[in-house]
């Protein structure tokens, strides 16, 4: 059964002289247990895609729909709380909140007790690779391969069943492409998340189970 | 809680942000604190004018040379008035051919009086005060060959002398007694009467205006007395203090609008630049609530601060002055500008910012 489904998705949005239609009727089902890589060239509606699914925005028309719910009828912040976590090419970590504390945020937002979101996010950081030295270093300390796997840890803390990785390797080089690329295949086959992500890397699109390509805003 | 640890973390971390807005709402709410002190050191003064100085009147004949007649209807309105702290008045009734009697409660009421009171014989234990009273004594001028203890017939009423003054005339007696004494006597006898002397020490001098306001009401200036009010040299000394008063007034609303301008833009510009992190917090599932409760409790302790150390300031140097209002709406302008920043970064599209910062 898909956890993340879209019906006849669209959504447009008014540029400075044109209004752009980002997702142009997508219908398409994610299971649990594969990654999903989405291909396509820059401005063919993938990040605007992964965004829908993120709940940060809704569609203009047609639905995303989470586990049969669609996320305009659904507590959205509850959603991305619980069942979603976004991994951004800018890794987007807070500059004043320390490694540990990033990877503790989504814990501390569910009021998990601090001992045990302490717990879980050292252990997060441990499967990333990042050992103790880091947990007290703010991003701006940390190289772009290392911020990226802080930011894969804080998903990982999330426990949510859906991983949304949005250009994840854009800002890395070779080796750290291929550990975060490995990290977000085991998640998905070893952890049974449902993984989608949105490249421009051949390389990691050849890891996913299922490569989607779009085109103006539709799957091709 | 977690809202705070969030607040306090970003006030330890971002501590310079943190130093500049709290030096920047100590330095407002001292501007503040420093005109207000300009303010109110210069009421102060004009307070302490008010107080020191003494405006007095008196009535005098409508005409030139005369002497007033004071009707006892107007007498009371007079001295019954709040500005009204403290009267001398006199009259006089004629007793037989050359010989009077007048009744004053301060010797200051008849001028001739306080020259014959320089060399007066009294009776032991007596003196000048003995006017403001109500006994049926009086004194008597030494031509008349009468003695303290001795008594007088004066309308039915013996009056025992308590005093001999020595007036140099002969055949022409006047006797004083309280006035209290004498106005009861008149009344009692149904006899009509009027004070031929009257003098007022006023009080709440910086609303003098409506006193004169008050008497013009009473028809002071249209009978047989015109109120001359001695206020010369106090409309002198207050007139410049006045003017300067009403100067500072003006700068200090001028300051006002300065300072809570100020504290509105510098608190907006401060928790504009938080568009990120509120979009990052937001993405993760944190309420718009949630974020903007936790800037809000940073904005206020920032606010809260500043005003707060302007305000200790403002008490520890002698100078200064604030008061709690002023530091209230200080803190008030602080908070909101704040508020309207935060409201506008909560309520963005995440979408949008997020974009906006790849």
């Amino acid at each position: 059964m898909s956890i993340i489904s879209l019906d006849s998705v669209r959504y447009s949005y008014k540029s400075k002289y044109q209004t752009v239609n980002a997702v142009n009727g997508i219908s398409y089902e994610f299971e649990k247990g594969l990654v999903y890589a989405i291909v396509g060239s820059s401005g063919s509606g993938k990040s605007t895609l992964l965004s829908l699914m993120a709940a940060l925005d809704f569609p203009a028309e047609g639905d995303v729909n989470v586990d049969g719910t669609s996320t305009r009828s659904m507590d959205c912040d509850e959603y991305r709380r619980d069942k979603v976590a976004v991994i951004y090419q800018n890794f987007n970590l807070l500059a004043k909140l320390t490694v540990l504390e990033n990877v503790e945020l989504p814990l501390e937002l569910r009021k998990t007790h601090k001992t045990d979101a302490a717990a879980t996010a050292k252990k997060m950081l441990r499967n990333v690779g990042l050992d103790e030295e880091y947990e007290r270093r703010f991003p701006a300390m940390l190289s772009g391969g290392e911020q990226q796997r802080v930011a894969i840890a804080r998903a990982l803390a999330s426990g949510a069943d859906i991983i949304l990785a949005d250009e994840p390797t854009g800002n890395l080089d070779e080796e750290n492409t291929e550990k975060v690329a490995d990290i977000l295949v085991s998640l998905a086959h070893d952890q049974k998340k449902c993984v989608i992500i949105v490249t421009h890397d051949m390389n990691v699109a050849a890891k996913a189970d299922e490569v989607l390509k779009m085109q103006d805003g539709r799957l091709v | 809680m977690f809202s705070f640890v969030l607040a306090l973390r970003n006030m330890k971390r971002g501590w310079i942000v943190c130093l500049v807005s709290v030096i920047s709402f100590v330095t407002l709410a001292l501007l503040l604190s420093v005109f207000t002190g300009f303010v109110n050191r210069t009421r102060s003064e004009l307070d302490s004018y008010y107080k020191e100085l003494t405006v007095t009147a008196s009535f005098s004949g409508a005409k030139a040379g005369s002497q007033p007649r004071v009707r006892p209807k107007l007498f009371d309105a007079v001295v019954s008035n709040s500005f009204v702290k403290d009267h001398y008045a006199a009259m006089e009734k004629e007793i037989a051919t050359a010989q009077r009697i007048r009744g004053v409660n301060s010797a200051k009421a008849d001028p001739v009086l306080e020259e014959y009171l320089l060399d007066c014989k009294w009776q032991a234990g007596m003196d000048e005060t003995v006017f403001s009273g109500s006994d049926t004594v009086c004194i008597v001028p030494s031509a008349c060959e009468m003695s303290i203890g001795d008594k007088i017939a004066v309308f039915g009423n013996a009056f025992r002398v308590v005093g001999v003054y020595n007036s140099g005339m002969t055949g022409n007696w006047t006797y004083y007694c309280p006035l209290e004494t004498l106005v009861g006597i008149c009344e009692k006898n149904g006899d009509s009467y009027s004070y031929y002397s009257l003098g007022l020490t006023l009080g709440d001098l910086e609303n003098l205006d409506v006193f004169k306001s008050q008497m013009k009401e009473l028809g002071v200036d249209e009978g047989e007395a015109t109120l001359v009010i001695n206020d010369t040299l106090f409309r002198e000394c207050t007139r410049n203090l006045k003017l300067q008063l009403r100067l500072q007034r003006g700068v200090l609303y001028l300051v006002y609008i300065l300072t809570f301008s100020v504290a509105f833009v510098l608190s907006f510009l401060v928790f504009r630049n938080r568009r990120h992190d509120v979009a990052v917090l937001r993405s993760a599932g944190c309420p718009s609530s949630f974020a903007f409760m936790s800037l809000m409790e940073e904005a206020c302790i920032y606010a809260l601060t500043g005003c707060g150390i302007g305000g200790l300031i403002s008490l520890a140097v002698p100078f200064f002055s604030l008061n709690l209002r002023q530091l209230l709406l200080l803190f008030f302008f602080c908070c909101f500008g704040a508020g309207a920043a935060i409201y506008r970064v909560v309520s963005g599209s995440i979408l949008q910012e997020m974009h906006e910062f790849e």
